[in-house]
């Protein structure tokens, strides 16, 4: 028997299962599946009907399946569904009032998210490229616990645009991506910083018990140190005569190697020459005379003192070895053994 | 795209041969669900006869409307309670109740008997008798108490799987194989209470060949899995090798059996033949004329109440055709019967008066 077989009468299944209001079609279908004990993709293909079982589920087939009529599924069922065969006037008799209007509910995850997503709005622009504007916050409702920490941490923004506070994601803007901003929260309203210029605010939806936990330096994985706080440390205007800079090409991964070590100086500078150099137990990446990165040493001493007897820049990578003169090949003379 | 139905016969005869003749496209059979509970519901009042005067100056639509009455009550006729229907329904009932609490092993039954000797209406009968029962103590359309199947000939396992697929009315394709069936029919039956199986065509079973063997292991896991008390029907099942080998002893030891005979001419016999004519409603038929005939009849059919039913009904139904409103030995002369009934046992062949 083949699938593109003549198909049969539809017959109603033997066990009938009641929908519930608002439920999908396709968590109706799992439930009159597994009340006649089907498997589920089994008699959703079977809806979905010949020549190719495949697709969305046809109401018709399913109404004579689950023995209903195929105005109350179409009344009680929700989601995905094809096309709705009208229904039909009655003939004859008043026409209904018109139904009152109602604020439309999302019904896909998609949609909900979109919504959740455009539920806040930064308050206040700050001096960042132009964003979209989204719907306006709701008002929050200061309870008695949003107190102001008043402690202000640095952040650096993801490649999605968005900063970590207090296990919340707040957008900060897909241009800021890899910078480090300062985040604080001050009477229920997060605000996001960079270089003292403020960039958004947004309200709080973070639980306020979970500030006493934030670190400050929570975002620095790795033993990377803030910017600031290095130029603070080793400031750059000794750069040029520095005897410990070095030279160093970026690898195909955004490191370069400096005393044996692997520092992270960003994909974006892949191929550029940077100078780095360890000064106060930070080691600097600097690129076009500005600080790029800044990281915790990680080598020795001795290691540094070993890279500093050859500080020569890399041909190709950051472990090539320098070319040697190829050997001279002797001619072979006809005679001699 | 197909609708369901159920057309509800109505309980005035004239609207239920109208619904008869409306719904033929819709002929339902008794392997479905909707055609058993056809059956089951299925209760035809005989049309009342009005008076000859009042009769024989009907008009010709009414005429007409009343023939068609007739015509339709006659070609069912009902259903006699013979001494082994009785016996059946009377055993079946039994052997549900001894088998309520049985975890396994269950006894079943076993109808068999020659073509023509009313198994078949037996043990449905023994089903409906079952149903209306259920019906009774659990109102309400969920329950499928009964269960009717026949098994194909040259079947296999996933073959008699869909038979019962079928009848519960679950979807089958082609993507669907033997294990996904037999799981959904045993839950279908166990959530709907399905107390009793009937089999028909049993005699189909060859338990010498492969395919045999293998459908009666699935017939023994069906009853294993449903708890339902099994009854089989079938054509001289000894004969046809049922009880041979092992599984044909397991059989011998857990089914009783119930013989379906032709009617010898005695006393029920007699009272068959008048129970049918007292069932039958022509203007100008005399009572008595067809119990004078018994022995003919019983020449005739060679005591097989099928073709005993086939041939009283037949010429009924021409008695209303022809205008004659009676039952001759020359009408039923006329009507042809079946090739055993002519052509019998040497020494009872029944040759009809020629014409």
């Amino acid at each position: 028997m083949s699938l593109r077989a003549v198909p049969e009468a539809l017959r109603p299944l033997p066990i009938r299962v009641r929908p519930r209001p608002a439920e999908t079609v396709a968590s109706y279908v799992v439930r009159l599946a597994r009340a006649n004990h089907l498997q589920p993709s089994y008699l959703h293909a079977y809806l979905c009907g010949p020549p190719d079982w495949r697709g969305a589920a046809d109401l018709g087939r399913l109404a004579v399946l689950c023995g209903r009529p195929l105005s109350v599924l179409q009344r009680a069922l929700t989601g995905p569904t094809p096309a709705r065969q009208p229904t039909p006037e009655p003939p004859g008799g008043p026409p209904r009032p018109p139904t009152p209007a109602r604020t439309p509910k999302p019904r896909h995850t998609t949609e909900l998210a979109a919504t959740i997503r455009h539920h806040d709005q930064p308050l206040e622009a700050g001096a960042a490229p132009a964003i979209p504007t989204s719907q306006p916050a709701p008002a929050w409702a200061a309870g008695p616990t949003a107190a102001w920490t008043g402690r202000t941490v640095d952040r650096k923004v993801t490649s999605t645009g968005v900063i970590s506070y207090a296990n919340t994601n707040y957008s900060v803007g897909r241009p800021f991506t890899g910078q480090m901003v300062q985040v604080t929260c001050a009477d229920g309203v997060v605000q996001i910083f960079q270089g003292g210029q403020p960039l958004r605010t947004w309200p709080r939806r973070h639980p306020p018990a979970k500030e006493a936990s934030i670190k400050p330096d929570r975002s620095h994985p790795r033993g990377e140190v803030a910017l600031d706080h290095a130029h603070r440390l080793a400031p750059l205007g000794d750069l040029a005569t520095d005897p410990h800079v070095v030279h160093r090409l970026v690898d195909p991964t955004g490191s370069v190697s400096f005393a044996g070590r692997y520092y992270l100086a960003g994909h974006a500078l892949t191929g550029q020459v940077v100078q780095v150099r360890c000064a106060g137990g930070i080691v600097q990446v600097v690129h076009g005379g500005e600080l790029v990165r800044a990281w915790r040493q990680r080598h020795t001493p001795q290691q540094e003192q070993r890279m500093l007897q050859r500080p020569n820049i890399q041909q190709r990578t950051a472990n090539a070895r320098p070319l040697t003169s190829a050997p001279q090949h002797q001619p072979v003379t006809p005679g001699r053994p | 795209m197909v609708s369901p139905t159920n057309a509800n016969p109505s309980s005035h005869p004239h609207a239920a041969w109208r619904a008869a003749v409306d719904g033929e496209d819709e002929h339902h059979h008794l392997t479905t669900v909707e055609g058993w509970r056809q059956f089951v519901a299925d209760a035809p009042r005989p049309p009342a006869l009005l008076p000859t005067s009042r009769w024989e100056r009907l008009e010709r639509a009414d005429r007409l409307a009343d023939d068609e009455a007739r015509l339709d009550y006659h070609t069912r006729l009902g259903v006699v309670a013979t001494s082994a229907l009785r016996q059946v329904v009377h055993t079946g009932r039994r052997l549900m109740l001894l088998n309520r609490h049985a975890i396994s092993a269950r006894r079943g039954l076993i109808v068999s008997g020659a073509a023509g000797t009313g198994k078949t209406t037996a043990i449905t009968q023994l089903g409906k008798t079952h149903e209306l029962m259920d019906r009774q103590r659990h109102p309400g359309g969920d329950r499928i108490p009964v269960v009717y199947v026949t098994v194909p000939p040259a079947a296999t396992p996933r073959m008699l799987a869909v038979e019962f697929a079928r009848f519960l009315g679950l979807p089958i394709t082609a993507r669907a194989n033997i294990t996904d069936v037999i799981e959904a029919v045993c839950g279908v039956c166990c959530d709907t209470r399905t107390a009793l199986v009937l089999v028909d065509e049993i005699h189909n079973l060859q338990l010498s060949t492969r395919n045999g063997a293998e459908v009666s292991d699935t017939l023994k896991y069906f009853s294993e899995r449903i708890p339902a008390t099994f009854v089989y029907a079938g054509v001289d099942v000894e004969r046809a090798g049922l009880f041979a080998g092992t599984r044909g002893q397991q059989l011998a030891g857990r089914f009783g059996l119930i013989p379906t005979l032709a009617f010898l001419y005695a006393s029920e016999w007699q009272g068959l033949v008048a129970t049918l004519e007292d069932a039958l409603r022509l203007y100008r038929h005399r009572p008595g004329a067809l119990t004078r005939l018994d022995r003919y009849l019983h020449l005739r059919t060679g005591g097989m109440i099928g073709s005993l039913s086939h041939l009283i009904r037949g010429a009924a139904i021409e008695a209303i055709l022809s205008g004659s409103e009676q039952l001759t030995k020359h009408s039923l002369e006329a009507v042809g019967l079946d090739h055993a009934a002519h052509h019998g046992p040497v020494g009872t062949r029944r040759q009809p008066a020629r014409a």
